[in-house]
């Protein structure tokens, strides 16, 4: 049950937080925020995206109001699987995982409501939106999540599931 | 010049065709004496074979990308639906008339153990013709019984009479197919009889199983039908030319029976029924002379 | 399981063969052709493009992956005590009773494998050629409450791909072998939609 990495995406399109495990064993190694991960990052907002274009194409009407429009679950490629969460506010949470879990709706779901919500969206200094002019919009931005309680809280929580 | 009047032996190779002496400019330069040097020529192996049925099985998915091929070549050069069935027809025509020779040679072997074994096969391949090396041996051990006795000679008269009683082994394999023929197969002179032929030995000859049903039609009396549930070859042909492509089937029986000298026309017809879709039936319509001999023949 | 769309794309992209089952698409948005053609294009490109998301720690690690994918037997096979009596195989150039009865290899090896949402299963099978065969399935498999292995989507993986590599047999057969049909052309085949509308029918 390994876990390889942890992706941000919010509603302008760009990556505001990324963490990539390495080594397994150590929940503190890997990088965050790295200037590598950004092609990365671009590519799975891509993918994410024209999936969920296609998704919302071939999927029937949601019946009435309160039945949800069909979101996508889990993208299983050759090598891993990337697991996607999205909430009402455009924001996306993905992460990439190997092939033995088929579902992790439950621990994004904690990690959106305890840690996310707790640390960015509750804080008065953090900004609720991670662009501050017109130019970072569309897949420029440059802002990053660096709030350490976050990060600490993230990895603390996702600690025990990388075996 | 003197070389025109030979007539060469039927081989696949060439070079016997090309003289041995003068400039061959794909070669080069060439002596006399490369008539030894040169690669004894054997004749293809086809004719060594054995005649006797060894039940070989073929992919059926390389059979049908051959036939898909022949298909795509004929209906490129066809200008009409009628022109391309013709071509079909004469392709399965001349397999036909040859299957009618091979069958009958066949069905008038005794399934005994000898005459099913590969022997025949193996003794054959390596050696070349016995007829030419026969021919050398009887020439030389004339040559040598006119020489007065010497060490080196008995010795090579010695050798040429272990090789002549090979060749005469050889001879005797030959001919020892044929000795196992105790009684050859008549020709069938009857209409039923070739039919019944085509229905129980063409068929599994060709699909591994009798064909499904032979009818005699009720309206006229030179039409017969031979009915097929499943058309091997055809299967995974679609319907818009699928009824065109059974005319090789019908070339086939069309070939058998001509030259069986009973004159007739073959042609498919599709009905399917509730319990085969692709139900194909092979109408054969017997020329009038035909009738008439049989009648002649073959009435009270 | 019940498939309800059948794709088929060429190797450059473009969309050969589209078909829907069941009375399932009804309920689905009218899509027009041009629609199933957009979507098979964007799909061919998203399998090349998720070929290079590969996380760094399986770069680094070189984990074997394994590829094999085990048969799943009767996959669209129909059921035993069917009144078939006839002794030929209908399965066109295959011997025996099932199209292949060992694991095999996945081609596959990084795109796009399968997408799973609130309502419906995508599976993706590519073939060595290039070829990709996509069906859309609408069975959901649940949701998993407990943090234990489940191998439900992995099953699902594995029966799905079967399927399609039976869907790809039946093609070899019936679409490779017909005199009338030019390569990365669309399939208009009558025997081809009948023995997929068969299968389709026995996996349900």
């Amino acid at each position: 049950m390994t876990i390889y990495s942890f992706w941000i995406f919010d509603k302008h399109c760009n990556c505001i937080f990324d963490k990539e495990w390495t080594i397994p064993s150590q929940p503190r190694s890997g990088t965050t925020n790295s200037k590598q991960n950004e092609n990365v990052a671009k590519l799975l907002y891509g993918l994410i995206f024209s999936l969920r274009s296609i998704t919302d194409k071939i999927s029937s009407d949601p019946v009435d109001f309160l039945s949800q429009k069909n979101r996508i679950r889990s993208i299983t490629t050759g090598k891993c699987r990337v697991h996607l969460f999205e909430t009402a506010t455009g924001f996306w949470f993905a992460l990439m995982t190997d092939f033995k879990q088929d579902d992790y709706y439950d621990i994004l779901n904690h990690i959106y409501k305890n840690i996310f919500v707790r640390f960015i969206s509750l804080n008065y200094i953090s900004p609720s939106d991670f662009v501050e002019n017109e130019d970072e919009k569309g897949g420029q931005g440059i802002r990053k999540i660096n709030n350490k309680n976050f990060i600490n809280n993230l990895e603390l929580f996702l600690s025990p599931l990388i075996s | 010049m003197s070389t025109d009047n030979i007539i060469y032996p039927s081989t696949s190779d060439d070079s016997f065709k090309r003289p041995n002496h003068g400039y061959d400019y794909t070669k080069g330069a060439k002596s006399h004496t490369t008539i030894e040097s040169s690669s004894i020529n054997y004749p293809t192996k086809i004719y060594n074979d054995s005649l006797v049925a060894n039940r070989k099985e073929v992919s059926l998915s390389s059979m049908a990308f051959l036939f898909q091929q022949m298909i795509i070549h004929f209906h490129k050069d066809s200008k009409t639906v009628h022109e391309f069935e013709e071509k079909l027809l004469t392709n399965g025509f001349q397999i036909g008339s040859k299957l009618l020779e091979l069958l009958n040679f066949r069905s008038s072997i005794n399934p005994t153990n000898s005459s099913r074994t590969s022997t025949f096969l193996s003794s054959n391949t390596n050696l070349p013709t016995p007829k030419m090396q026969s021919q050398t041996s009887y020439d030389t051990t004339s040559g040598n019984s006119s020489i007065p006795s010497n060490n080196a000679v008995i010795s090579k008269t010695t050798t040429q009479n272990t090789i002549s009683n090979q060749e005469a082994a050889s001879t005797s394999h030959y001919s020892s197919i044929a000795n196992t023929i105790n009684k050859m197969k008549r020709r069938d002179l009857k209409i039923l009889d070739i039919l019944q032929f085509i229905h129980g030995t063409l068929w599994s000859y060709l699909f591994n199983h009798v064909s499904d049903d032979l009818v005699k039609s009720s309206e006229r009396n030179n039409e017969y039908m031979i009915i097929d549930n499943n058309p091997v070859l055809t299967q995974f042909i679609n319907n818009n030319i699928k009824n065109s492509c059974n005319y090789f089937m019908c070339g086939i029986i069309n070939g058998f029976l001509n030259n069986a000298a009973f004159i007739c026309k073959v042609t498919p017809h599709r009905m399917p029924t509730e319990n085969s879709d692709e139900r194909i039936v092979y109408l054969i319509k017997f020329d009038s002379q035909v009738l008439e001999r049989e009648n002649l023949r073959f009435s009270s | 399981m019940a498939i309800e769309t059948l794709l088929i794309v060429n190797k450059s992209g473009g969309l050969i063969y589209h078909r829907n089952f069941g009375e399932a698409c009804e309920k689905r948005k009218k899509l027009t052709s041009n629609d199933y053609l957009i979507i098979a294009s964007t799909l061919h490109s998203i399998l090349a493009i998720s070929g290079q998301i590969t996380p760094r720690a399986l770069k680094l690690n070189q984990d074997d992956i394994d590829y094999t994918i085990p048969y799943v037997p009767g996959v669209g096979m129909p059921s035993s005590d069917s009144s078939n009596n006839s002794k030929m195989s209908k399965l066109g150039s295959f011997k025996g009773d099932d199209y292949f009865k060992e694991s095999f290899t996945s081609w596959n090896k990084s795109g796009l494998r399968q997408l799973s949402t609130d309502q419906f299963t995508m599976f993706v099978y590519q073939t060595l050629t290039g070829l990709k065969f996509i069906a859309i399935s609408s069975s959901v498999l649940p949701k998993n409450n407990e943090m234990e292995t489940s191998k439900n989507l992995n099953l699902a993986n594995q029966i799905g791909d079967n399927f399609l590599r039976k869907i790809y047999c039946i093609y070899s057969d019936y679409v490779m072998k017909d005199p009338l049909y030019s390569l990365e052309m669309p399939i208009k085949s009558e025997n081809f939609d009948k023995k997929v509308q068969e299968m389709v029918y026995n996996v349900q």
